[in-house]
């Protein structure tokens, strides 16, 4: 785990969260811990289904009616104080209190996220009135100083313009906005750039990492690209099917990758400078439903490297170096995988 | 590659162009230029990847290249076996003729095949409106193209909405496989997929490519993607093709300064990649206020006076020479 | 269900299973089969034919003998009401149907096409729609006369604008779909994909226009049968029975000649009513089981939006 003496701003220990879907409960989150020191950038990565959507709801207690967490803490540091994140009542004041004010959101979806009937910097000016006693005045005129800050032009005008009148780079600058108004500690987004191109990916992410430094504020960035991890992140998180298989500082998990998945995924992009000649790798068969699988290491039913003792309990964490930590039994004292002979084959 | 051979697929200056209507008489206040002069040739056995991001009009020329859509000016011509054909005016049996040919994948799996008709049976009814008669024929066709594509064959009988989002893809690249035809345009067809299954159908293409000698026109805004897949790669922006140049010497030989820019933006394991990073201001013009002269002339760090007036086109690259042509006035090389 | 066979399960098949688990429909169904059964066993049920006049028992009260009494002419009420609706369920179905094919036809060919011919169907629909219907069935009415038939035909050519309004918005939303684009890429004809790959996507709501269309066209024909206008006293409809109650005297003293009538069709719409909703919800696409094999993952997809 990363280092228990880092001043840490969150701490997810051992989280488990379970979803009603129609006559089954499925296991979405398995034990999810994570720690997010204070200043630091985390991304939690993972493909469809791997829950990295979910924790993030868990944190803020947004998870839909059906679901709730069945064990577990979310520990949140606000003013030198502990708060149990996953004790506090969903609606009450002390969640909502911190939830926009103290952390933080950014959604994927900007155009269902804004309201479309009301004018921006009235939803992001909410924001800021809903937690702080000042005037609307005020609140106007701190609204358009961070639209200036964010690079919306012309931020008087736009503050009256609506979500529709804006691209979706624009928009996700004004949840960028909304997320960080109130100057919250702590803010996640999930997917905040997906959906945009990659120029304007690279400028809003540019900008999030600027507001890590200059004020210090500490992210949870969730992704499936593992390049924008590379450039953004400090530590990441790579999930598969709600366990946390990998976890560590980002040059390390990527640069040596550990668990099976977490290379399958490396293997599996092609990058700019990829080899022509090199096959992209793949995983067999595609990720299983939670119902599916119940006992023993979740990836164990496409995994290259499985053996029978995979099947049989659930694998912990191994620490394989300083601040890495790998969920898979197939290591060896040096915590390398072995070498595939024959290999087993799925499907 | 010689460019002296007769490309399979010629697209000649197209432009497309949306009227926009306004006003209570709803009169055309403007055209959105969605494609406003693309010149591209396709050889035969060859991908090219074209790459753009949202509004560079890459979707409208794949549907254009499919027949889809009309291109509002501009020729279109196929090599039907005998030389370039005009395929812009074609109606009837000489269309399906064209239809034969040039298949098109798109980019939601989801909804792309008819959710009340059984998979197999999709496929045999393309067939069937191709002019294939013999039913035992279509099913060997069928079959066959299912295992290219590895799809098991009894699952022929399932309903699109009992496989996942890969699997119809593949189902949807196995329907146009056994029409036989010879250029398929896939339209973002990975790009909804997560990144183990992209894996999977950029191997898939690749193995299809090198088995049946097919051409593809690989439409995406991935460029690292489009690099992998294929042979050349063109770049557009704001509706024109602004370089054209093989994939393999992606990310050097890259010269537009669009086209660096974008290269440049793509998140990287490379430390260095950041610092080296171009970063591009603002937004993409709107395509109803197309700017005069060079459409990126709005935001290119390299700008010149000429620019802004003077429409650059594709020439061939002075620097690489060779399979590389770019649209900008910092080439100077002959046609 | 068996969870083995729904790979090999069709979507009718999924959907009819479904049917039978819904509260609703499964009443409703029960109902009208029960109504139905009845019409077509009038006389055995009964015991007497409907037009046996037997003036010595006239104007009886319900008893033993005649469950719902006799009218003036001793007639048993009964038997007359149980073939009364043969027809009123005849008129009602076949007027649906009528209905739903001219407005399900429209609004394909409109739909698909757009432009022009659209705009043409349009208009003719709103033209007929904004006239007072009960002036244009009065007009047609006196131009064709009456008679069950007639009645049908009227039916139709007044109530097939809610059908076709209703599958000319799904054509709509359907042709953009990929798999429309897909079909138009291999050069499928216009004919095909509308026929053969839209409408069979577009069945669940006329299958639901359909059953409340015969619910409002046998109160339709009650209505113009009360008035006199629609299917002449000699065949015994529900509507035509009701013409009894036209008479005040009738109203207050010999009241089973109107109140079972009046029952029936309330009994029998209502019937109708419940299969609808039954049919509403089971083809609602968020229905569960009827969509995705994989219920988990589908859910996820409707919450969370993103396939990523």
């Amino acid at each position: 785990m990363i280092d228990a003496t880092k001043d840490l701003i969150l701490d997810l220990k051992n989280v488990n969260v379970k979803f009603k879907v129609e006559d089954d409960t499925l296991h979405i989150l398995r034990d999810v811990s994570l720690s997010v020191p204070r200043g630091s950038f985390l991304c939690v990565v993972g493909e469809s289904g791997c829950g990295k959507s979910v924790t993030a709801q868990a944190i803020v207690q947004l998870l839909p009616d059906n679901g709730q967490i069945s064990s577990g803490e979310i520990l949140f540091s606000e003013d030198n104080q502990v708060v149990a994140l996953n004790e506090l009542e969903k609606f009450g004041k002390q969640m909502r209190d911190i939830r926009g004010g103290k952390i933080g959101m950014i959604f994927q979806d900007t155009l269902s996220s804004l309201n479309p009937a009301h004018k921006v910097g009235r939803q992001v000016a909410e924001s800021l009135l809903q937690h702080f006693p000042i005037s609307k005045e005020e609140a106007r005129t701190r609204v358009i100083e961070l639209f200036r800050k964010l690079g919306i032009p012309d931020p008087e005008r736009r503050y009256d313009a609506y979500p529709h009148e804006f691209s979706g780079g624009m928009r996700q600058r004004v949840m960028i906005a909304i997320a960080t108004i109130c100057e919250p500690d702590l803010v996640i987004a999930d997917e905040p750039t997906t959906a945009l191109d990659v120029t304007i990916q690279a400028q809003i992410m540019s900008l999030l990492k600027e507001l890590q430094k200059t004020a210090g504020k500490s992210f949870i960035l969730i992704t499936h690209n593992m390049a924008l991890v590379s450039e953004v992140a400090d530590h990441v998180a790579v999930m598969y099917l709600g366990r946390v298989v990998e976890y560590g500082a980002v040059d390390k998990v990527l640069r040596d990758p550990r668990h099976p998945y977490t290379k399958a995924l490396m293997a599996s992009v092609p990058t700019l400078d990829a080899d022509k000649d090199v096959e992209l790798q793949t995983v067999d068969g595609q990720t299983p439903s939670p119902a599916e699988v119940t006992v023993g290491c979740e990836f164990a039913g496409r995994c290259p490297y499985v053996i029978n003792a995979c099947k049989e309990k659930t694998i912990e964490m191994t620490q394989v170096g300083p601040g890495h930590d790998v969920r898979c039994i197939r290591l060896d004292s040096n915590g390398k995988l072995p070498v595939l002979t024959g290999g087993a084959s799925h499907e | 590659m010689s460019n002296v051979r007769t490309p399979l697929y010629k697209v000649g200056h197209i432009k497309k162009h949306f009227p926009v209507l306004g006003g209570v008489l709803r009169r055309t206040k403007g055209y959105v230029k969605a494609l406003d002069g693309v010149d591209l040739e396709v050889f035969r056995g060859e991908t090219i990847s074209i790459i753009g991001e949202s509004g560079c009009g890459k979707t409208t020329l794949g549907r254009i290249l499919a027949l889809l859509d009309k291109p509002t000016d501009g020729e279109l011509s196929f090599d039907f076996g005998q030389g370039l054909h005009d395929v812009t005016a074609l109606r009837g049996e000489e269309q399906m003729q064209f239809r034969k040919k040039v298949q098109m994948i798109f980019q939601d799996p989801y909804t792309s095949f008819n959710p009340r008709q059984r998979v197999g049976a999709a496929m045999d009814e393309v067939l069937r409106v191709h002019g294939v008669k013999d039913e035992a024929e279509r099913s060997a066709r069928i079959l066959e193209a299912c295992e290219m594509v590895n799809i098991r064959p009894e699952y022929l009988q399932r309903y699109p909405h009992e496989f996942s989002g890969g699997q119809r893809q593949r189902l949807a690249i196995a329907r146009c496989l056994a029409t036989k035809p010879e250029l398929i345009i896939a339209d973002e067809i990975v790009s909804a997929l997560d990144v183990s299954i992209q894996a999977q159908i950029v191997n898939l293409l690749l193995k299809i490519q090198k088995e049946t000698g097919l051409s593809f026109i690989f439409v995406t805004h991935d460029v690292a993607v489009a690099r992998y897949v294929g042979h050349r790669v063109a770049v557009m922006y704001l509706g024109n093709v602004v370089e054209i140049l093989p994939a393999d010497s992606l990310p050097e030989a890259a010269e537009h300064p669009y086209t660096i820019a974008l290269l440049s933006a793509v998140p990287s394991m490379n430390p260095k990649a950041k610092d080296d990073r171009v970063a591009l201001e603002g937004e993409v013009p709107s395509p109803i206020d197309m700017p005069s002269g060079c459409a990126f002339s709005t935001r290119c760090p390299s700008v010149m006076d000429i620019c802004r007036t003077e429409r650059p086109v594709l020439k061939i690259s002075n620097i690489s020479k060779g399979d590389h042509q770019v649209a900008c006035h910092l080439n100077k090389g002959a046609k | 269900m068996s969870k083995k066979n729904h790979d090999q399960q069709s979507t009718t098949q999924i959907f009819i299973s479904n049917f039978l688990h819904n509260p609703s429909g499964v009443i409703g169904l029960i109902i009208i089969s029960t109504l139905m059964i009845s019409a077509i066993f009038a006389v055995q049920i009964s015991g007497v034919e409907p037009d046996y006049i037997d003036p010595i028992n006239s104007r009886l009260g319900p008893s033993w003998d005649h469950l719902m009494g006799t009218d003036q002419l001793g007639r048993d009420m009964l038997s007359r009401i149980l073939s009364g609706a043969r027809q009123s369920i005849y008129i009602g179905v076949l007027a649906s149907f009528l209905a739903n094919l001219i407005g399900t036809v429209l609004g394909a060919i409109a739909g698909y096409l757009g432009g022009k011919i659209d705009t043409v169907v349009m208009r003719v629909s709103e033209l007929v729609m904004t006239f007072p219907q009960l002036i244009l069935v009065l007009i047609f009415v006196s131009l064709l006369g009456q008679g069950i038939n007639n009645v049908i035909i009227v039916f139709a050519l007044t109530g097939w604008m809610t059908t076709f309004r209703l599958v000319r918005g799904e054509f709509f939303s359907l042709r953009e779909e990929a798999f429309v684009e897909a079909d138009r890429a291999f050069g499928f004809s216009k004919p095909r994909i509308i026929f053969k790959h839209l409408l069979p996507n577009t069945m669940s709501p006329i299958v639901v226009a359909f059953t409340v269309n015969i619910a409002i066209f046998i109160i339709a024909e009650a209505g113009l049968s009360f008035l006199g206008l629609g299917v002449p006293v000699t065949t015994p409809t529900w509507g035509n029975l009701l013409t009894a109650a036209q008479n005040p005297v009738v109203v207050n003293e010999y009241w089973w000649l109107w109140v079972f009538p009046a029952l029936s069709i309330a009994t029998f719409v209502l019937g109708v009513n419940f299969v609808g909703d039954g049919l509403r919800d089971v083809l609602d696409p968020r229905h569960k089981s009827l969509i995705t094999k994989n219920k988990w993952k589908k859910f996820l997809v409707g919450r969370f939006g993103s396939k990523k």
